[in-house]
């Protein structure tokens, strides 16, 4: 099997899983008997760990689009985006299947952050940069939320207590989400890169 | 024949140091006093991340530029290029990378183990096709020993470090600025709301949330009675003043660094032309290949000994308008102009003789420094030894760009004195014109509008000794006492400032002038220049140690005379005064004034091209070289 046969299977099979899992969180049944819970949750975890496997797969594959500043902006963007979905839900009347499917992508959307960051690390020595502005922009969305909703502290201590509202928080996850990304991905990120600029340096004359 | 410039201190890598010392020195100057930004880490990244960018630089070229290496069709450029490198005896030979781009500049860059020549296809086989034509032969192979100068002299890797070094600071300054803005917005937004909280309250409600975790968060909140001390704390906090100081303590830095690189770095770029061109003239024995491209003619169009008149003002000519504003103008260049090219060709001389350049550039170094200086974070050092860095420096590049040059090539110290009066003159004058025009804002408050005074040092105060609470209005007497004292102690000190860099310029010129006439100095063509950086560098050390530590004491501060501290310093400097003094006898003994090749005494000071009387040997025949 070539490598474009190959690409083109993993890219088959991931827009199949997607499809597959989005018809399972749509068609699963909203009430299940209590000796369900154990088949439930495994069929939770199963589509959270299909649907991250299939959308970290996309990004690999795609990895010359995600490998750039664009690329990397619509993944964290796309989960900031379902992230606000979930979170008013109350607001626009989503129906219960269509929120779950909305978590699930949200949840995988965390997890593919890293992805996303890794490939873009990978690519680009841009460790001090994202780790930097990240830290700054994080300082500058808690202000302006600060702003727009008043007392993020005592919204967060509600929220722990009562289940209900902790979507009304899914931007503060999703942010410490990725600077925990960031910071987990960019200090390794940093020094690999910097053996590898040693190692250039150290080789003899030819690039 | 010509003076050789690579005898003499490289005016680009004194640039270079310059660049770099000035940004880290006054970054590192701030983290000597305690400051509320980590500046250790600061000053630690921005001397560690451009290096490291700079070993990456060659790959973000090629992948910027779309640069690849040059092919087998170009096997003969290679080649030349290959020859050229042997006869320099460098040690490496740089790789051609061609780019597309037409437009692309010819540039030589690379790291300690990688050379690169980066020129575009067009340009390339203009080179190649070149080279089969013996006439234009010439003219091609100097334009590749002028590329080949730049590894030669080192200046490629000051230029790809300093230019690293200025975007790591752009992006660190940029990122400071917006991370402290969004910081102080978050304080001023949340603060409030977080004080007004009842850590009692929200425990309760948490522990409802979360009540196996009940014993971490009892540790985590703050007791009542500490908060109750922490309100009563920030009730006299203004933020506003708390940002008034971060902007206050990065605007100097951003001055600094805005400084560097409008005038130093373009200076930078503009010198390590100069020395190519020499260099490649140096190699050809003539300068007119180069002359030949530089003025765009065929060489065979060019007289055999060129005359070209360059009609533009002398650079020794008097002062007018139009060459202030000439003069200004080529200050923004990235690149020398044609006509100075060739001027500089004709006369590499002149890279040294102009006093004005010499003073604006040490001026200007003063005037950035002391800007530094009246940054909050270094105010309380005022009269401490950080703070003699500025003198120390002026002293160090007026010493190195002016008088090493000038006393070689002059030889006399009365040659040079009127200039030196003159640098200093400049120097205090530019640090003076500041000083002037801040007590003329001063004075002018204090008459016609007293209380706009009393709250412009108000906020002077509270943004400098990050007091940040409120502060009563100064009175009358007190802001008039205030502005006369600080008008007359500062006064003081500028003329102070200019009599020490005199006395410390007319030292160093008093023992350079001997050091020149060690004419039997083994290994002279080296150690020549060494023995001149040796005597900068004690007589800085005596000013650094001795000199400057015990005024500033008798000055400002006499109780401190005697303190520990300043004892050390004045050992350390008595040392060095001593052992100075010591090793300059020695050698003068030995080497000053003897023939090289007859042994005999040579009478008067050393101008170029002397010579000995008895056995007509050119005494320092090294500092001259020959080509038309």
């Amino acid at each position: 099997m070539n490598k474009q046969t190959c690409s083109r299977l993993i890219a088959w099979a991931a827009w199949v899983l997607i499809t597959l899992d989005a018809l399972t969180a749509l068609l699963i049944p909203q009430q299940f008997a209590p000796e369900q819970v154990l088949l439930m949750i495994m069929v939770v975890l199963w589509l959270i760990g299909s649907l991250t496997l299939a959308m970290a797969g996309l990004i690999i594959l795609y990895r010359r689009f995600f490998a750039g500043w664009p690329g990397w902006s619509l993944v964290i963007g796309f989960t900031f985006l379902t992230g606000v979905l979930v979170s008013l839900h109350f607001k626009l009347g989503l129906p219960a299947n269509v929120l779950f499917f909305f978590q699930l992508i949200w949840i995988s959307g965390l997890l593919n952050m890293g992805t996303a960051t890794l490939v873009l690390l990978w690519h680009h020595d841009a460790s001090v940069g994202l780790v930097g502005w990240t830290l700054a922009t994080m300082v500058w969305i808690f202000a302006i939320i600060w702003r727009i909703q008043g007392n993020l502290v005592e919204i967060m201590i509600s929220s722990m207590a009562t289940s209900g509202e902790s979507a009304s928080l899914s931007w503060f996850i999703t942010l410490f989400c990725l600077t925990g990304w960031v910071f987990v991905l960019g200090v390794p990120a940093f020094l690999l890169h910097t053996g590898k600029i040693i190692w250039w340096e150290t080789r003899t004359q030819e690039m | 024949m010509k003076i050789d410039i690579f005898r003499l201190p490289n005016q680009t890598t004194i640039l270079f140091w310059l660049i770099v010392l000035v940004f880290l020195g006054s970054v590192l100057l701030g983290a000597a006093v305690p400051a509320p930004i980590f500046l250790w880490p600061l000053a630690l990244g921005l001397l560690l991340l451009p290096l490291r960018a700079y070993f990456n630089q060659p790959r973000r070229l090629f992948k910027a530029s779309h640069l690849k290496f040059a092919g087998d069709e170009f096997a003969e450029l290679q080649a030349e290029l290959a020859r050229q490198t042997q006869v320099l005896g460098l040690r490496l030979v740089p790789r051609i990378a061609i780019t597309p781009n037409k437009m692309f500049p010819v540039r030589s860059f690379g790291t300690y183990h990688h050379w690169y020549i980066g020129i575009s296809e067009t340009k390339a086989r203009q080179w190649q096709n070149g080279l089969q034509d013996p006439l234009e032969c010439r003219v091609y192979t100097s334009v590749m020993v002028h590329e080949l100068y730049h590894f030669k002299t080192g200046d490629y890797w000051q230029m790809g470090y300093a230019g690293e070094l200025f975007r790591t600071a752009l992006g660190f300054i940029g990122w400071l600025l917006f991370f402290y803005l969004g910081y102080g917005y978050l304080m001023v937004t949340a603060g409030p709301a977080v004080l007004a909280m009842d850590p009692a309250e929200t425990l309760q409600s948490l522990m409802v949330a979360m009540p196996e975790a009940e014993s971490m968060l009892r540790g985590a909140f703050p007791s009542s009675e500490e908060m109750a001390r922490l309100r009563s704390a920030a009730a006299g906090l203004q933020l506003s003043f708390i940002l008034d100081f971060v902007m206050a303590s990065l605007a100097p830095m951003i001055f600094t660094l805005a400084l560097l690189f409008i005038f130093f770095w373009r200076k930078l770029l503009r010198m390590r032309e100069v020395y190519a061109d020499a260099g490649a003239a140096q190699t050809a024995g003539k300068t007119q290949p180069l002359i030949a491209v530089l003025a765009g003619i065929p060489l065979q169009f060019l007289p055999q000994s060129p005359s070209v008149q360059l009609t533009t003002v002398s650079p020794h000519g008097t002062l007018t308008w139009k060459s202030i504003l000439e003069w200004l103008r080529k200050l923004f260049h990235y690149h020398p102009d044609t006509i100075e090219r060739m001027r500089y060709l004709k006369d590499p001389s002149r890279l040294y003789c102009r006093w004005i350049d010499t003073a604006i550039l040490a001026g200007t170094l003063v005037l950035t420094l002391d800007v530094y200086i009246l940054s909050p974070m270094t105010l309380m050092q005022v009269g401490a030894w950080p703070l003699h860095f500025p003198v120390l420096s002026a002293l160090i590049i007026i010493a190195l760009n002016y008088l090493i040059p000038n006393l070689l090539l002059k030889g006399r110290i009365r040659a040079v004195l009127a200039d030196l009066v003159k640098i200093s003159l400049v120097v205090t004058a530019i640090r003076l014109v500041l000083l002037l025009f801040l007590f003329a804002l001063l004075g002018s408050l204090l008459l016609l509008s007293p209380k706009t005074l009393a709250e412009v040092l108000q906020y002077a105060i509270s943004t400098t000794a990050r007091y940040a609470g409120p502060l009563e209005l100064l009175s009358l007497d007190e802001l008039s006492f205030f502005v006369i004292k600080s008008f007359g102690v500062n006064t003081l000190q500028v003329a102070a400032i200019f009599g020490l860099l005199f006395l410390g310029l007319l030292a160093i010129a008093f023992f350079l002038k001997r050091v020149n006439s060690w004419y039997a100095l083994p290994g002279r063509e080296v150690k020549i220049l060494w023995a001149s950086y040796i005597v900068v560098a004690v007589i800085t050390l005596i000013w650094a140690t001795l000199l400057l530590p015990i005024i500033t004491c008798v000055l400002i501060e006499p109780s401190r005379l005697f303190s520990l501290d300043n004892l050390a310093l004045n050992v350390l400097g008595g040392l060095a005064t001593l052992t100075g003094g010591l090793l300059f006898f020695f050698f003068h003994r030995r080497y000053a004034r003897r023939c090289p090749s007859c042994g005999q005494l040579v009478e008067g000071s050393f101008s170029v091209g002397k010579i000995c009387s008895l056995c007509h040997q050119t005494l320092h025949y090294w500092l001259l070289v020959n080509y038309e």
